[in-house]
């Protein structure tokens, strides 16, 4: 036989006997950890919707994920989730791409002051960097600048002592002030404010655009924290609208492609950015219809605990002992199974549903 | 009538004063189901539906209730109470607490999270049950009366809730929030509340040292006769029995003078 590069590579070198009529159970070479994580680092979250299930099944599992503005004790989970509290490390909300979360470090280390990010909508005030956070705003403008200013010194605090940040990277398709270059969430009108094309534009953000931005992000955070190690996703939840001119479907594939291209290059790059395929394990083949729910753009939770199930047992999580299942069957027991209606995201992206003719 | 009585230690400290109340009033069988810590039985709750059990809530006795049997269910105590407001304001803030109190919330967020509070507590989880078994049934709520008056002058515990309110002069502000909250989770479920008498009250927001347990100048220091903030006494079981008799021997078309929106602000306690 004649000689080739392909001579003597691993089994998981090749599809058909690593991935063709195999189940994710049996993919255990798939995600080899860089670094580890254990139950004694302390782990922030922030992403898109997708980074929920990374942050809430880690705490079902007992590692250290931060919370650097807790709830109110004696709420219930609902309560919580409903007004941001616990679902990521701080109350940021949602986090689509990356210049928000440059912007949120800089922001919070004082190296930068967003402009115009208080909106309003009947009568109250909103903080437009997370309009979700407080559902009814604020009486005054006065009150979203103090929240805010609380939010911030949570926030230094989180990535200031944080040894582990998960990131999961969402969008492309942002929104920006034309006058100062802050960066929303949300286009204005979809959760409060109202739509000015003068003063805010669409942002398709280019691979070079994300790549700069998170190296910058973690230039910067390394300065005020130098052992912090990166774990970067993609998120498999699609696009709910596109302001491209391009159809949905073809505008989440690219959005997608960029995101997944920026996250690999990043962990070929660097020592301390691993890269998790939970992208690759919803969006391929393997979990065949268990994929997405009725929408056919958020994940079922039988897909997440499955996904999930190969992180944790890659940094040594027995999923199937006594205590990880416990961890489980706590999550998802009652009548209702309401773990499993939360497994659907809070994503501000899917009111753009709304706007659809 | 017969009642049934649903709840802790609340409940267990004054039900000595009742009976005797009771004996003077045959009209009213009373029976309980008082949780205890030592108990291993759980509360089980049987009407028309499958059966509810509740694994933390304990009890001595080995018996269901079925709300069928009684004319009114009573629930008192079991976490709902005043010192909740306390808690959430001591660490969270409206806006329009001092700047120095805690987490700022919007106004609304605070109110929902009192909500929440309130509606996971285990009195407002029991009243749920009962109504979700026997819609019709008759249930009233009595909340665990207000902490007494002398814990707001000792800095002694572990949380200083109680002290920061009365530097703060945020008993107006506890009561209104109390009443509110407490009159939109009661309301929801069609629940009568039977609140805390008059005679009995502080300041709006503490209940008068003679009705308590415990002595605030009690030399021996233990926790039981000198730190007790929350218990009450005999003279407290004598004062709130009528009231709660008035209100059962009533025929309540749940629109009374205690549970109507309009009297909100300027409601009286009972």
């Amino acid at each position: 036989m004649a000689n080739s590069p392909y001579r003597g590579l691993p089994r998981r070198a090749f599809w058909k006997s690593s991935v063709s009529r195999r189940g994710i159970s049996e993919l255990t070479d798939l995600f080899q950890p860089k670094f580890e994580i254990t139950t004694d680092d302390k782990v922030a979250t922030a992403g898109s919707c997708f980074a929920q299930h990374i942050s809430r099944h880690l705490k079902l599992h007992g590692f250290n994920v931060l919370d650097a503005e807790p709830a109110p004790p004696g709420t219930s989970e609902q309560w919580r989730e409903e007004h941001q509290f616990g679902v990521y490390s701080a109350r940021y909300g949602n986090l689509y791409f990356t210049r928000q979360l440059l912007q949120l470090l800089e922001e919070s280390l004082g190296r930068r002051e967003p402009r115009n990010w208080i909106w309003q909508k009947n009568g109250r005030y909103f903080d437009a960097l997370r309009p979700s956070v407080e559902p009814d705003g604020f009486g005054s403008e006065e009150e979203v600048l103090q929240h805010r200013r609380q939010h911030l010194v949570a926030v230094a605090q989180m990535f200031c002592s944080c040894d582990i940040f998960v990131f999961t990277f969402g969008l492309t398709e942002g929104w920006i002030d034309n006058a100062s270059g802050t960066t929303y969430p949300t286009a204005p009108g979809t959760v409060c404010g109202d739509y000015d094309p003068d003063a805010v534009s669409f942002r398709n953000f280019s691979y070079n655009d994300i790549l700069k931005d998170f190296e910058e992000f973690m230039r910067l955070l390394k300065s005020v924290n130098p052992g912090v190690k990166f774990l970067v996703t993609v998120s498999p939840v699609a696009l709910a609208a596109t302001a491209t001119e391009d159809h949905v479907l073809s505008a989440n594939t690219y959005s997608k492609s960029v995101l997944r291209a920026v996250a690999g290059y990043l962990a070929a790059q660097h020592d301390d950015v691993a890269y998790f395929p939970s992208y690759e394990l919803i969006t391929g083949p393997l979990l065949e219809k268990l994929r997405y729910n009725e929408d056919q753009r958020t994940v079922k939770a039988e897909a997440v605990e499955q996904v999930m199930k190969v992180f944790l047992e890659a940094n040594g999580v027995d999923v199937e002992s006594p205590s990880g299942t416990a961890a489980a069957e706590m999550a998802t027991s009652g009548p209702d199974n309401e773990q499993k209606k939360r497994e659907a995201e809070l994503c501000e992206e899917a009111l753009l549903e709304v706007f659809a003719k | 009538m017969r009642v049934a009585l649903i709840g802790n230690s609340h409940l267990g400290r004054i039900k000595r004063e009742w009976d005797l109340w009771c004996k003077e009033h045959p009209e009213v069988k009373q029976e309980y189901f008082i949780h205890r810590s030592m108990g291993t039985h759980p509360l089980r709750i049987q009407g028309s539906g499958a059966m509810d059990s509740f694994s933390d809530i304990c009890l001595i006795e080995d018996k269901v209730l079925d709300p069928r049997d009684y004319d009114a269910v009573v629930v008192m105590g079991m976490s709902l109470g005043i010192q909740r407001v306390f808690e959430l304001g001591h660490r969270y803030r409206r806006p329009e607490m001092p700047a120095q109190g805690g987490y700022l919330l919007s106004g609304a967020t605070w109110d929902s999270a009192l909500d929440d509070i309130f509606a996971g507590t285990d009195a407002v989880r029991i009243a749920r049950a009962v109504k979700m078994h026997v819609p019709t049934r008759r249930v009233l709520i009595i909340p665990q009366a207000h902490p007494l008056e002398w814990v707001n002058t000792r800095s002694d515990f572990r949380l200083r809730w109680s002290e920061w309110a009365h530097a703060h002069d945020l008993a107006s502000l506890y009561a209104r929030t109390f009443q509110e909250a407490l009159m939109r989770v009661t309301s929801a479920l069609d629940v009568e509340t039977v609140t805390q008498p008059a005679e009995t009250i502080a300041s709006q927001v503490w209940t008068k040292a003679e009705f308590g347990l415990a002595q605030a100048d009690d030399p021996t220091n233990l926790y039981w006769p000198r730190k007790d903030y929350f218990h009450m006494n005999d003279l407290f079981a004598r004062t709130l029995a009528p009231r709660l008799h008035q209100r059962l021997m009533h025929n309540n078309d749940h629109g009374s003078a205690e549970g109507s929106p309009e009297h909100l602000g300027t409601m009286p306690y009972l």
